[in-house]
């Protein structure tokens, strides 16, 4: 019983980190709490979906031409309404949800309410001794995992990175080393908006599509993004696996109603011990 | 914070045109009250008055959360309140018999204790934080009566909630079944929350409060205590937001889950920006503007939500003072007061 919950958790814990990790980085480098990532997550999915079954695309070049479609999105989004909110937090996080209410509503004129399903891609059943694992989720987590170590590399090993490592840190320091912000801004949100929409492009063909999906996924992010300190990359990953791992326990030990609250019960309890997150920096008076 | 919460009011018109607005809200309020009274015996239409008991509604919801947001603290769990409210409403009502009045009053109270008793948790974050945590709460509040269905009916939640019945004395009693009559029980409170939370913003306790918005550190120092102000806006506002959530479910007589999803407290707050948040007037007008919305762009059902977002969008976009900025402007503009000159200094700096 233990591995296949931890297994479970894991699998929980990478889909938490995948959505979290370009949510933190934006509010890391923008500064927006980006509302509107669920919907991106959501959009990811849907397009995957129009190219498999309008275009006959296959799954994999479909994933890749969605998850460039919502990066230029977000690019499109930077440039035309969060750009004027520069230094606003709130009114930045309004207008996202301005945003979101915008994206939800347009998915559902484009596609209907009702529950859609990508045709599925892998099929089978692996068995470990007493364990099981679907052979879907395990590509699930192979290319969440790949994905989460290529943001990794590319933040820690190019120049680009290091640029938007740099804004997060301190972004006057970051301007009087050179680096033109404006330009990359918009950059760091479509990287952040490529996450999301990747994430729902991998988890797309293992849930049903409709445009309220990205809400769930949106509020686990903000849920790790709170236990792992709002704007750490680190934290993101430490959040996601220990939201993941706290849920799959309390659903397979407890019931599934309380890995419901254990989120806010574990926000509770950062906000009472370490209110800063786990990993961030302070963003609590007194 | 930025230029959605700055409150004009503080340096408000001077001279000739203050005396001007005194007057006219002097004679106005009066006259548009006892306006509001009329209406029932003016048109009787039914869908009317739905549309204005829905609108009411919003006004208290709207007016109370603008309370919040006064403080700088903008809050995402308005309807998570206004949910505790009614399903203490019905709950008391229907379980424990309780009369109408005393289950009225009870709501608003049980959301304003849960909200101080979270409050003294959540006020002590930060901007950003705050609102991911209230967004949190809402949801857990959600989540705690769509898993709680015994004795809160789950996700279909309460239904054949009685009509609220007031006994005045032995044999006396009023019932508000009908339109017209829930329309001016509604009124009331309205009224009644309108002329609190005003009453209370005028005090020095809200004084107080537009202080700790503007500037938190300063206010401090000249000795303001401003968690203690946060508080007060807080349990306050989500009191109101209780009594709201109590006349919505007797109205509709039926109460679950999805009557308080995260996306009732963005409406709020939509309205709250697109009417303007730096006075109460402004939730009044958003309400009056984006409740009956819907009812105009009937043949286009499903873009009336696409049209909420653009709205919401254009307005933090090109006014973000919102209708409240726009009216204010239209009346102060002409008589070249200072807030005018401000704006327009502001807007140049911009």
């Amino acid at each position: 019983m233990l591995p296949q919950v931890i297994v479970n958790g894991l699998t929980l814990g990478t889909n938490y980190v995948l959505m979290a990790l370009g949510f933190t980085m934006i509010f890391g480098v923008l500064r927006i709490v980006n509302f509107a990532h669920g919907e991106f997550y959501m959009l990811g999915a849907f397009l995957v979906l129009m190219f498999n079954t309008k275009l006959h695309l296959s799954y994999f070049f479909a994933s890749v031409i969605a998850v460039v479609l919502v990066g230029l999105l977000g690019i499109i989004a930077e440039e035309t309404i969060f750009r004027r909110f520069r230094d606003k937090e709130l009114e930045g996080m309004i207008v996202a949800l301005g945003l979101s209410i915008l994206m939800q509503n347009l998915a559902l004129v484009a596609w209907g309410p009702y529950d859609q399903s990508i045709p599925p891609v892998f099929t089978g059943v692996y068995r470990v001794g007493t364990m099981f694992y679907p052979a879907e989720r395990l590509m699930v987590v192979l290319i969440s995992a790949c994905l989460m170590v290529g943001f990794y590399l590319f933040l820690k090993h190019t120049k680009l990175g290091l640029a938007i490592r740099a804004i997060a840190q301190d972004t006057e320091i970051a301007k009087v080393q050179g680096i033109r912000i404006h330009r990359l801004y918009p950059l760091a949100f479509a990287i952040g908006t490529c996450l999301a929409g990747a994430s729902g492009a991998v988890i797309g063909p293992i849930f049903q599509l409709n445009p309220w999906m990205g809400l769930l996924p949106q509020i686990k992010a903000f849920i790790v993004v709170i236990l792992g300190g709002i704007g750490s990359i680190p934290g993101a990953f430490l959040g996601g696996f220990i939201l993941g791992l706290a849920e799959s326990f309390v659903s397979t030990y407890g019931s599934k109603a309380l890995a419901d609250l254990l989120g806010f019960m574990l926000v509770i309890a950062i906000l009472l011990f370490r209110p800063s997150g786990l990993l961030g920096q302070s963003q609590i008076t007194r | 914070m930025g230029e959605l919460f700055r409150g004009e009011l503080n340096d408000g018109p001077s001279g000739k045109s203050r005396r001007r607005l005194t007057l006219l809200n002097r004679a106005l309020t009066p006259a548009l009250i006892a306006l509001l009274f009329l209406v029932p015996v003016l048109w009787s239409d039914e869908f009317i008055l739905n549309l204005i008991i829905s609108t009411f509604l919003s006004i208290i919801l709207s007016v109370s959360l603008n309370l919040i947001i006064r403080t700088g603290k903008l809050s995402l769990a308005h309807a998570g309140f206004m949910g505790i409210g009614g399903y203490t409403s019905a709950m008391t009502v229907m379980r424990l018999g309780f009369p109408f009045p005393l289950a009225l009053l009870l709501s608003g109270l049980v959301a304003m204790t849960i909200a101080l008793l979270v409050g003294r948790l959540l006020l002590r974050l930060k901007g950003v934080y705050f609102v991911l945590v209230t967004f949190a709460f809402g949801e857990v509040v959600r989540l705690f009566f769509v898993n709680m269905i015994y004795p809160f009916g789950g996700a279909t939640g309460i239904t054949n909630i009685p009509p609220p019945k007031i006994t005045i004395g032995p044999g006396l009693s009023l019932t508000f079944l009908s339109k017209a009559s829930y329309y001016y029980l509604v009124l009331v409170v309205m009224l009644m929350t309108v002329l609190m939370i005003r009453r209370l913003l005028r005090s020095s306790i809200g004084k107080a409060m537009d202080c700790t918005e503007e500037a938190e550190h300063l206010a401090e120092c000249t000795g303001i205590d401003t968690f203690q102000c946060k508080m007060v806006a807080f349990g306050v506002g989500s009191f109101f937001a209780g009594l709201a959530g109590s006349l919505f479910t007797h109205y509709y007589r039926y109460i679950s889950p999805e009557s308080f999803t995260f996306w009732e407290s963005v409406n709020l707050i939509v309205i709250n920006v697109v009417g303007g948040m730096s006075g109460i007037t402004g939730p009044i007008l958003g309400s009056i503007f984006l409740v009956p919305l819907p009812e105009f762009l009937r043949g286009f059902v499903q873009y009336q939500r696409v049209l909420y977002g653009l709205i919401l969008i254009l307005t933090l976009i090109f006014m973000p003072t919102g209708l409240l900025g726009i009216l204010r402007k239209a009346i102060g503009g002409r008589l070249k007061n200072i807030v005018g000159k401000k704006e327009e200094l502001r807007g140049r700096i911009a």
